[in-house]
């Protein structure tokens, strides 16, 4: 006999009312199922009448009662708050995203900004890699301007263009390592524009406080970037 | 225990074995006694034969392997009800021998006794903390003594439901038992 059919005869078996052969096979496994035997015997001594079965509810105890309810309502409210937390937290790192999201600079064909003359045959790869920068190919600009020949020129322009790359390509601790050396070396052609591109290269490291003073400083220099500067000071400050 | 280790136990007269024997069948040839023999409250003569039977058929070798206990254990409990009919009368020996085979001098139907009390309390424990329909349904079908078609009346739902719901609170209070090894 298999347990199904055994669980299916339990009753019957303890009324005395199983069918003739099938009272032997239904023996036979209980002497054989400990699982069987135990359903069984549980049927058994709820029969016999000998355990008495509650209708009404267990007494809770105070914790129970009072502590639980108030337990799982603060549960609830904390799940709440910090899923609000969240929500806004995640609104102002989509927000401080999209605020470190810079124009790219400017750059005029043929402007030799700093540019000695013995860098003239260089030029013709700048003008390809700023191609590539103007259409948002960091990768493809980066290419060309970390080839050896560009990194030995040592020229401010090169160096600029090449954290203006990384920054774009997110590795803001490279390229504030270049700005800070084009800021260091005060070099009068690329100096402003460093100073603005380092409080994005700040914004990208999360460092909020930082951008915003050093917005802050272009806006109050002298300088062509001071305008684009002040909005930037702003837009930190509205977040 | 490994039943192979348990059953060369078994036959070296091991009285743990021996022990742990009687507590796995002790509570089955009741049960089976108990529904077979109506009417009547003392099996402790039928309970000591069948041990004594298997004790001996044990000693002579006829149980060969772990496997073949318990049905070995059934085919005496049932040779010992059809010699219950056909006597009608007790063995006065048969006290003596189960002395002599087993090392146990138990009082069996005490000890069933006892292990039905002990589940009497457990099942009292473990439905406490059934949810109220089921309580509600295994105490309309178990004391009262209703049909599962009057407990669907009066709790206004179907006898499937009713059946379905008392079936998988036995078995819910079975898997605790065996859960926590309680009986």
């Amino acid at each position: 006999m298999k347990c199904h059919e055994f669980q299916e005869r339990v009753d019957s078996y303890l009324r005395g009312t199983i069918e003739e052969p099938r009272r032997e096979q239904f023996e036979e496994h209980f002497f054989q199922c400990r699982k069987c035997f135990l359903g069984l015997k549980i049927n058994e001594t709820l029969h016999n009448q000998g355990v008495r079965i509650p209708l009404e509810e267990k007494p809770r105890s105070f914790v129970l009662k009072v502590l639980r309810p108030m337990l799982a309502m603060a549960a609830l409210f904390m799940v709440i708050l910090s899923s609000a937390l969240m929500l806004q937290h995640g609104r102002q790192a989509d927000r401080l995203r999209e605020l470190s999201r810079f124009e790219l600079p400017l750059y005029h064909q043929g402007e030799l900004r700093g540019a000695p003359e013995s860098a003239a045959p260089l030029e013709l790869g700048f003008n390809r890699a700023m191609h590539a920068l103007q259409n948002q190919d960091f990768r493809g600009a980066l290419e060309v301007l970390e080839r050896p020949e560009f990194t030995a020129a040592a020229n401010p322009k090169y160096d600029f263009f090449r954290a203006i790359c990384l920054l774009g390509q997110n590795e803001a601790g490279k390229a504030g390592e270049i700005l800070d050396a084009i800021i260091l070396a005060m070099e009068p052609a690329y100096f402003d524009e460093a100073l603005y591109y380092k409080g994005f290269v700040l914004l990208r490291q999360g460092r909020t406080e930082a951008a915003k003073k050093q917005f802050q400083k272009v806006a109050g220099m002298l300088s062509p970037m001071a305008g684009k500067a002040t909005e930037m000071a702003q837009k930190i400050d509205e977040l | 225990m490994d039943d192979e280790r348990f059953f060369e136990k078994l036959r070296a007269h091991d009285p743990q074995a021996q022990k742990e024997l009687i507590r796995t069948f002790n509570p089955r040839i009741f049960v089976y006694f108990r529904n077979r023999i109506k009417g009547e409250d003392h099996y402790e003569d039928l309970v000591q034969e069948v041990y004594s039977a298997f004790f001996n058929g044990l000693e002579q070798g006829k149980v060969a392997a772990a496997a073949w206990i318990a049905p070995f254990m059934f085919g005496i409990a049932k040779r010992v009800l059809y010699n219950y009919f056909y006597r009608q009368k007790k063995n006065k020996d048969i006290q003596k021998n189960v002395c002599v085979v087993c090392e146990l001098s138990s009082d069996f139907s005490e000890s069933e006794r006892l292990e039905n009390l002990r589940l009497g309390e457990v099942l009292q424990r473990l439905i406490g903390d059934l949810p109220r329909i089921d309580r509600t349904i295994l105490n309309a079908y178990f004391l009262q003594e209703r049909k599962i078609g009057e407990i669907a009346e009066m709790t206004g739902r179907s006898r499937h439901y009713i059946s379905v719901r008392k079936d998988r609170a036995i078995r819910k209070i079975r898997s605790e038992i065996i859960r926590k090894n309680l009986y």
